[in-house]
């Protein structure tokens, strides 16, 4: 499953970055990486972006981007 | 002695920086504010040190512009010391990139910056502690309102003489195996402290931007190719994932190690989120903060204006008067005055307040929250949310509109946002609908041609969206959490951002102006009229309101104040129709930006890309007021109406 289909409060934990060399760049420039575990906060609506909350940061993550993050189901950590 | 300060985004450096400095970086609570880097000459117990700000960075990877400034400015410059200044209420996040730095293994001193809001998060940072880890100096910091600065200078200027080089952080046994037989290899070569660095260097694949060339030692050449593979292997991702993700491992160690975590108090945070963000009131009170926005910045402006305005036009009277006998000389002197006066009348009554107003919701965090909520619309015209920014700003001026789209990651993305930007209706041009058609035709008419713009705005977008190769990224945005933000920093962010525009669009407006009075002297308006014939024809406009258009590219309000002369009249409705009057208006409103603004297009895209967006605007604005011409006939002349 990938991001965009997670619900609202959901934790998850990121298993791949999907595509273009780009967006995983990207990502890991932000200090985000495969195996980190993440609560999904808020979700804009008319398909707008996620928003995660990460290390106690919170990231808004265009919906193009969040179908290009696959993840599982998690627990808090 | 010459200090660089390095961050990650929005932890606070470039507010550091001016603390010392006086304004001279752009601040802001959105990651990325500073693009390129910024210098200063602090003076430390006596001694004069050149202190660089450089752009925020959350590694040293480098996939973005300002990263890559970083990296560059590292590796081409000599600098003394590293002042890395770290988020403490983020610094698990913070110490990945300190970790990077001690690889550099040069003198470094570490700050923990917004040691208030960490408190107020809950957390009890042990800074000996971590000093200890590091091997260096760490000491506490609250930027914003000057605490410690001193403290942090002292020290730096200490660490920095004694050339004191901090403990590099050891990675896990496989990776440091391989390491020391690059190492072992690269030994001899260089200075030990370079070869351990060069060897992480060339694991991770970045050995262009390393001292060493690995390409003249094929043996070093194919040991690295095969430690490379071997790691590729083992662990399915890049080394530089590898040892990025490792060290994620030990930031986390290092920051459980020194944090202690209290009580956190319930996030004030969490509960404005809760409305600001919400599906559907974060959209209405998006709406009536901007409507509040902008009505105060309109109030506060015609109320200076007028009386401005004025007094300039009673010095140009009595200049004229003065100078009656050289009617040339008058003309140019007068030329001068109302390109002063245009900058003042444009820059303290409407630009400033707006600045001002800007860097308050910059500042508090308000900013990001909105391109969360508009990033789904964005994204209907080709970009995303980061994008509207630049568009809040066109409504002021162009000129800072333009020079926000820095701030975008891509190229594509920076040439859309500049072009769409400046189809955004600026003061000046508000200046044109409000006088003509709000004046004679009634405000909701005007109304009705900003929402005609946002339409044509948004459908150009499509249109050029479709045409450029590839899709926008999409939008990867931190979300800040909402500060205070202090009455000194907003307001000199507003003047830095003035200055900017003074320097930059200043002189080409009283050149404009200058332009102008010579046209006028030798009685040019017949020829320029004839010059753009094909358009006021095609429009069914008079001819005489060519010379205005031409006009209108040196400043745009002048379209109108032109329009009284070029028509001879006082009143337009007595040589205009109602059609007319809008047709004009949204053809103002569209074409070809102010000269100002195409100063900036040339420099922020090149003199190619000015020109076509230059000629794209002229393509919508004939396109756009055919169109309103069409509805204004329907309105005006259909029976029943």
């Amino acid at each position: 499953m990938d991001l965009s289909e997670v619900g609202n409060g959901k934790w998850v934990k990121f298993t791949r970055f999907i595509g273009g060399g780009g967006i995983s760049i990207k990502l890991r420039s932000l200090g985000i990486m495969p195996g980190d575990v993440a609560q999904v906060k808020r979700l804009a609506p008319f398909g707008g972006p996620i928003l995660i909350e990460i290390d106690g940061r919170e990231i808004a993550l265009g919906r193009g981007i969040a179908k290009r993050i696959e993840v599982e189901e998690s627990t808090p950590p | 002695m010459r200090f660089a300060l390095i961050g990650q985004p929005n932890c606070g450096k470039s507010t550091l920086f001016n603390q010392v400095s006086g304004y001279k970086a752009e601040t802001g609570n959105f990651s990325g504010t500073t693009v390129t880097y910024t210098e200063s000459k602090v003076r430390v117990l006596g001694e004069v040190i050149e202190l660089i700000d450089l752009p925020g960075t959350y590694t040293l990877a480098g996939s973005n512009p300002a990263e890559r400034e970083t990296i560059r400015y590292l590796s081409s410059h000599q600098v003394d010391l590293i002042i890395n200044v770290v988020d403490a209420s983020h610094l698990s996040q913070g110490l990945m990139l300190t970790l990077e730095l001690l690889e550099l293994q040069r003198p470094t001193v570490v700050v923990l910056n917004m040691m208030d809001e960490a408190a107020r998060m809950g957390m009890t940072i042990d800074g000996p502690k971590l000093a200890d880890i590091l091997g260096t100096s760490v000491v506490p910091l609250v930027a914003s309102k000057g605490r410690g600065v001193r403290n942090l200078f002292v020290t730096a200027q200490d660490v920095g003489r004694r050339g004191i080089i901090p403990k590099r952080q050891l990675y896990g046994s496989n990776i440091e195996d391989v390491l020391q037989k690059l190492v072992s290899q690269i030994n001899g070569r260089c200075d030990p402290f370079q070869a351990e660095r060069t060897a992480i260097k060339l694991l991770k694949g970045e050995a262009d931007i390393g001292v060493f060339e690995e390409k003249k030692d094929p043996v070093l050449a194919s040991m690295v190719e095969e430690v490379r593979s071997s790691i590729y292997n083992e662990y399915g991702q890049d080394p530089a994932w590898v040892l990025g993700a490792e060290r994620r491992i030990i930031a986390g160690d290092i920051s459980s190690q020194i944090v202690q975590t209290g009580e956190r108090r319930v996030s004030w945070r969490d509960r404005l989120d809760n409305v600001l963000l919400h599906p559907f009131w974060g959209y209405v009170f998006l709406i009536l903060i901007l409507l509040l926005f902008f009505q105060i910045i309109f109030k506060l402006g015609s109320a200076v204006e007028q009386p401005l305005l004025a007094f300039f036009d009673q010095i140009i009277a009595q200049v004229l008067i003065a100078l009656a006998s050289y009617p040339f000389i008058a003309e140019i002197v007068s030329g001068i005055l109302q390109g002063i006066a245009g900058g003042v009348a444009i820059v303290l009554p409407y630009l400033l307040p707006f600045l001002l107003g800007l860097g308050f919701l910059e500042d508090v965090g308000y900013l990001p929250r909105i391109a969360f909520l508009m990033d789904a619309l964005m994204h209907r015209i080709g970009l995303h949310g980061k994008a509207i920014v630049p568009f809040i700003l066109g409504y002021g001026c162009n000129v800072p509109a333009v020079m926000s789209t820095r701030m975008l990651e891509d190229r594509r993305d920076r040439y859309l946002a500049a072009a769409l930007a400046t189809l955004v209706p600026c003061a000046a041009r508000l200046a044109v609908v409000f006088g003509l058609v709000a004046f004679y035709l009634g405000p909701s008419l005007a109304l009705g041609i900003y929402l005609f713009n946002l339409f044509v705005i948004a459908l150009t977008g499509r249109i050029i969206s479709s045409m450029l190769p590839e899709d926008t990224p999409g939008l990867i945005l931190e979300m800040p959490v909402y500060r205070l933000p202090t009455v000194k920093t907003v307001v000199q962010k507003a003047w830095f951002r003035a200055r900017e525009f003074t320097v930059e669009a200043w002189p080409i407006l009283i050149v404009g102006s200058i332009i102008l009075s010579f046209l006028n002297y030798f009685n040019l308006s017949v020829f320029l009229n004839a010059l753009v014939l094909p358009v006021t024809w095609l429009l069914g406009l008079p001819s005489e309101v060519g010379v205005t258009l031409i006009f209108g590219i040196l400043r745009k309000e002048l379209s109108l104040i032109m329009l009284r002369q070029a028509l001879n009249v006082s009143d337009f409705s007595q040589a205009l129709t109602e059609i007319q009057m809008i047709t004009f208006t949204v053809f103002v409103v569209f074409y070809v930006p102010c000269l100002a603004t195409l100063a900036i297009l040339k420099r922020e895209l090149g003199r190619r890309d000015m020109l076509t967006i230059a000629g794209i605007t002229v393509v919508i604005a004939i396109i756009a007021a055919s169109f309103a011409r069409v509805i204004a006939f329907i309105i005006y002349t259909l029976p029943g109406s």
